[in-house]
C-alpha cells in the first residue's frame, strides 16, 4: 500500500479485479440477508479467501490484483476519517457514562494489546512482531499507520487486526450470554474496543444503541491508543 | 453537490491531520489526528452536514469492502505466516476472548442502569 503516491492506472486487468472484489462483497452481502445474519457469514472474510485461492489456484501475482485492489485501499482512509461522525453524534452518552466507559475501555484495550504483547514475548517472537501485536486493538486503517510509526508491519497489523474483529465477532454473543452481560452499552462498548470495525458493523446491524457505542469506542479507543503506543515503543 | 461536500470536509480533515503531524513532529498516524480535528470542528460547527453524514455513513457501513484488497495483501506474508500460525492463532484467540468479558463487565459494574424507556425494542 503507496498511500504517498499516485495510483498506478489499473488498466484491463486491474479492473477485472476490482470489479471482481466489488460483485464478490455484494454477491456475499446477499448470501448472508439469506444465512439469516449468520456471524460466520462476513463478506469480508469469504471475498478475501476467494480471492486469494483464486490468485494462488490460477498462479497470478499478487502485484497484478492490487492494480485494482489498491483503489479500495485509498478510500480506507477517508472511511477511518468518517468515524469522527458517530463520536460526534454520540458525545451526550459518552458524557453521560464518561468515568465507566473511559475506565472499562481503558482497561480493556491495555488487556488486549498487553496480553498479545506479553504472550508474544514468552513465546520468543522478534522485536517487529511484537509491536505488530501491540496494535491489534486499534481499528485497522489507524493500526496501518500506528505500526509503521512504532517499528511493526503495516500489513500484518491490518490483517491481525481484521481477524481479531471476525473471531471476536463470532465468539462474543456466547460470552455476554454466559456472563450474563445484557447492558447494550456493555456489550457496544467491548464490542467497539477489542473487534473494532468488524464487530462495530456487526453491532450497528443489532441495535442503534450497541452499534453508536460500539462506533464510539472503537473511535476513542483507537484514537487513545494511537496517541500513546509511539510513546510506549520510542 | 451535498456528496462533493462531504467529500471535501473528510479531505480537509486528512490534510489538517497531515499539516498537524508535520507541525507536531509526532509518530502518531494523520488519519488520527484528522479524526480528532474532524470531532473538534462539528463541536465548532454544531452539526453534522448533511453530505458529510451521506458519506460518512455509506462509508462505515461498507468498511468490509475496503478491507478485502487488504486481507489478500497478507499472501504476500506467506512466509512469514507459515512459521508463526499456531502461537499466533493462540494469541489472538487469549487477546480477543478476555478483553471482551472484562470490557463488557467492568462497565456493567460501574454504569449506572439503563432506564428501561432507553432500552430498544430489536
Amino acid at each position: 500500500m503507496r498511500l504517498t503516491e499516485l495510483p498506478a492506472w489499473p488498466g484491463l486487468e486491474g479492473l477485472f479485479w476490482l470489479l471482481l472484489t466489488l460483485a464478490l462483497y455484494r454477491g456475499l452481502s446477499i448470501l448472508r440477508t439469506r444465512l439469516k445474519e449468520k456471524a460466520w457469514a462476513q463478506p469480508l472474510i469469504w471475498g478475501a479467501i476467494i480471492l486469494a485461492g483464486l490468485l494462488v489456484g490460477l498462479d497470478i501475482e499478487l502485484a497484478r490484483y492490487q492494480l485494482g485492489g489498491d483503489w479500495l485501499i485509498y478510500i480506507l482512509a477517508l472511511s477511518t476519517v468518517s468515524i469522527g461522525v458517530p463520536i460526534y453524534d454520540n458525545r451526550h452518552a459518552i458524557r453521560a457514562a464518561a468515568v465507566p466507559f473511559l475506565t472499562a475501555m481503558c482497561l480493556g484495550s491495555t488487556l488486549a494489546a498487553g496480553s498479545a504483547v506479553v504472550m508474544a514475548g514468552l513465546l520468543d517472537f522478534e522485536a517487529a512482531l511484537r509491536a505488530t501485536l501491540a496494535t491489534k486493538s486499534i481499528t485497522s486503517p489507524m493500526a496501518y499507520g500506528v505500526a509503521e510509526e512504532i517499528g511493526g508491519l503495516p500489513v500484518l497489523a491490518m490483517g491481525i487486526v481484521i481477524v481479531t474483529g471476525n473471531f471476536g465477532v463470532l465468539v462474543a454473543p456466547k460470552i455476554f450470554q454466559v456472563f450474563g452481560l445484557t447492558d447494550p452499552r456493555a456489550q457496544g462498548l467491548a464490542l467497539g474496543v477489542v473487534t473494532h470495525g468488524i464487530g462495530t458493523a456487526e453491532a450497528v446491524r443489532r441495535s442503534a444503541l450497541i452499534g453508536s457505542f460500539a462506533g464510539l469506542a472503537m473511535g476513542v479507543n483507537g484514537v487513545l491508543t494511537s496517541l500513546v503506543l509511539p510513546f510506549v515503543f520510542l | 453537490m451535498q456528496i462533493l461536500l462531504g467529500l471535501a470536509c473528510l479531505c480537509l480533515s486528512l490534510l489538517a491531520g497531515e499539516a498537524l503531524k508535520d507541525i507536531l513532529q509526532v509518530a502518531i498516524p494523520a488519519p488520527v489526528l484528522a479524526v480528532v480535528i474532524l470531532v473538534a470542528a462539528l463541536g465548532v460547527y454544531g452539526r453534522v452536514p448533511e453530505g458529510l453524514r451521506l458519506v460518512g455513513e455509506f462509508l462505515l457501513r461498507h468498511m468490509a469492502l475496503f478491507f478485502i484488497p487488504v486481507l489478500v495483501g497478507m499472501l504476500a506474508l506467506y512466509d512469514v505466516l507459515r512459521e508463526i500460525l499456531a502461537p499466533l492463532s493462540l494469541i489472538i484467540f487469549v487477546s480477543t476472548v478476555v478483553p471482551l468479558f472484562v470490557t463488557a463487565w467492568i462497565f456493567q459494574k460501574l454504569a449506572p442502569k439503563l432506564e428501561a424507556s432507553e432500552h430498544e425494542a430489536d
